[in-house]
């Protein structure tokens, strides 16, 4: 397998075999990240494609400074984020009353079961901008500051997302998991 | 609650670290054509305003050689204030003595004429008008004199041959410069010629690293110069060839070199170091010198990186920060020359071919204000095929000697490098300026 630097020099040549192999080493784990972002599988495409094409754009600025998995995945989550910001006004922060609670919390023992694909499913029922605020904070490890500065919200709306987004989640792990234990038992 | 929450980002964070999902096969078809962008259009803009330049500079500098040489050239007709009603046309640069002035002063067509007149032809002598001049016309003796009767300070057209002697009173033999049937015809010229020179580049495969490079290199002032053959094919046009050689040289800024690097280099490796260039890769020739890229990392390749050796704690002697490509050709043109404007200055248009043979290929830092040679460019094509297009002056002293000045745009039509994606096509300005001599 090509290393990554020989990839990138020959992107930034025009190389289209090049461009193609980056983006088929890094068009599933981005992708993935995207549908974890995005509310439905339209927008997230729109999200990978634009995100790529600002990889490529940007890629002569790329320093080698910190990996080059974590910087793809940067422009990606901002590209995500500039998408929410262009459509917010759209989104209304649901309220959390809406939230049917059906389970109590489950216990930790709970999470074992879930996969990948079910944790990506329940993240993606999420309200927008809790979506966006627990990503952000738990899955890339921003801090409130950063986020009330990257979503133009005060760092206390960030934190009151962020507990929202745990409770929506934890219910929502615990009707999951209640309905696979039914499922299994019969 | 906050451990519960914390647990949960956890279960999210791992869960998902390693998630990928194949997106549909229609995203890439969407991105390829908006990944490599069409720069073309500004590239030919480019080319479109250089060769405005060149035309418009070309223009100027035929409008003002033609105003230059009207004024020269232009007739000056006087009156002869002792003779009235019989103008005399009389060209200010050959002054007709006062003897020969009747000679044309019997046209009969002359009318009084202001003090001064442009645009009358001068008017052809007869058999009357000629034999003051000329003794013993149709004598079987003695020189045959045929279209223009020349002396020193006089001209007299003729309308035929005639044959017979010079009427001392008027002409002198002393002063009949010559007065040959057919003139004297040099067909050679050669000249010497030089030339600074701006030389860049067309990049005409835009992408980003080129891009990227080309902001980083600066052309520095060149010279070119070398001798020139012409052979004169008709009136106007002649075919030119010669020798020139010329120095290019390419700044690439922000490199810092430093020497003394040999103390510390384990594998004692000439080639440590790799820059990539616009013109291709400068491979170090030496284990002596150390680089360092203070503006980008994607330039230089090599083992010895900032972060495993750092030349300053070394104590390194450092040299400069920046590193020149030198590159030195001789060149072989084959150019057409046509000739717009024969006169004492004389303009002319040159355009041709040429073969560019390298024959210097070096890269320096500067050491104590001289050179220290790093290495050299890899990847460099040997020959290189330029087109050239130029306006040139040519002022004449005398029929043999002229003062040459030749504003030239030379565009190299296959790239310095057969690197793959870096197709800068170089391309100089430069005015030549020499004297020529004919023979």
């Amino acid at each position: 397998m090509p290393e990554i630097k020989n990839i990138i020099n020959g992107c930034l040549l025009g190389n289209r075999r090049d461009q193609e192999l980056l983006y088929r080493r890094y068009a599933a784990k981005l992708y993935a990240v995207c549908l974890q972002y995005s509310g439905n599988d339209e927008e997230a495409r729109d999200i990978l494609q634009e995100g790529f094409i600002k990889i490529f754009e940007n890629l002569v600025h790329y320093k080698y400074e910190g990996s080059f998995d974590g910087w793809v995945r940067r422009i990606v989550v901002n590209t995500a984020l500039e998408k929410y910001r262009s459509k917010h006004n759209l989104y209304r922060i649901d309220d959390i009353d809406q939230i049917p609670e059906q389970n109590a919390e489950p216990d930790n023992e709970d999470y074992a079961g879930l996969g990948a694909r079910d944790l990506m499913e329940i993240i993606r029922e999420l309200p927008p901008r809790y979506r966006i605020v627990f990503n952000l904070f738990a899955i890339e490890g921003y801090s409130h500051k950063e986020i009330s500065g990257m979503m133009s919200i005060s760092e206390g709306t960030s934190k009151s997302n962020l507990s929202r987004a745990r409770v929506i989640l934890q219910r929502r792990v615990g009707s999951y998991t209640g309905l696979k234990k039914n499922l299994i038992n019969g | 609650m906050v451990d519960r929450g914390a647990n949960i980002d956890v279960v999210f964070r791992n869960g998902l670290k390693d998630y990928e999902v194949l997106p549909p096969a229609d995203v890439w078809d969407k991105i390829r054509p908006a990944v490599r962008k069409n720069q073309k259009p500004v590239i030919i803009l480019r080319a479109a305003a250089m060769i405005a330049v060149v035309l418009s500079l070309s223009f100027l500098a035929y409008k003002w050689s033609m105003n230059l040489s009207d004024r020269l050239g232009s007739f000056s007709f006087a009156v002869n204030p002792e003779s009235e009603n019989q103008g005399v046309a009389v060209p200010q640069r050959n002054i007709y003595h006062q003897a020969a002035i009747p000679v044309i002063a019997k046209q009969e067509q002359q009318e009084p004429v202001s003090d001064v007149v442009t645009d009358i032809p001068i008017p052809v002598a007869n058999d009357n008008q000629v034999s003051p001049v000329l003794n013993n016309i149709e004598a079987e003796n003695g020189p045959t004199f045929k279209g223009t009767l020349k002396s020193k300070n006089n001209i007299i057209p003729l309308e035929k041959s005639y044959t017979g002697q010079l009427n001392p009173n008027l002409y002198s033999p002393a002063f009949v410069s010559d007065i040959p049937e057919k003139p004297e015809d040099k067909k050679w010229t050669i000249a010497a010629l030089v030339s600074p020179t701006y030389y860049s580049g067309f990049n005409s495969d835009h992408n980003a690293l080129t891009s990227m490079l080309v902001s980083k290199e600066q052309a520095v002032i060149s010279y070119s110069g070398g001798v020139a053959f012409a052979y004169k094919i008709n009136k106007r046009f002649s075919v030119q060839s010669g020798l020139y050689y010329s120095s290019l040289g390419n700044e690439l800024s922000g490199i810092s070199s430093y020497s003394g690097f040999y103390n510390y280099d384990r594998t004692k490796n000439d080639h440590n170091f790799e820059v990539l260039t616009t013109n291709g890769t400068v491979y170090t020739s030496t284990s002596d010198v150390f680089l360092i890229d203070k503006i980008s990392t994607i330039r230089i390749s090599t083992n010895y990186t900032s972060d495993v050796f750092d030349p300053t704690k070394a104590n390194l002697k450092y040299l400069d920060n920046s590193l020149t490509q030198s590159f030195s050709y001789l060149e072989l043109p084959l150019f057409l020359k046509y000739k717009l404007v024969d006169k004492t200055l004389g303009l002319n248009v040159i355009g041709g071919l040429s073969s560019n043979f390298l024959v210097n290929n070096a890269v320096y830092s500067s050491l104590n204000g001289g050179k220290y040679l790093v290495g050299k460019t890899e990847g460099v094509n040997p020959i290189a095929f330029s087109s050239s297009l130029g306006m040139g002056m040519e002022y004449n002293f005398s029929k043999s000697i002229s003062l040459n000045l030749e504003p030239t745009f030379r565009y190299y039509i296959n790239p310095f490098t057969g690197a793959d994606g870096m197709r800068i096509h170089p391309y100089s300005f430069g005015i030549f300026s020499g004297l020529s001599y004919k023979f």
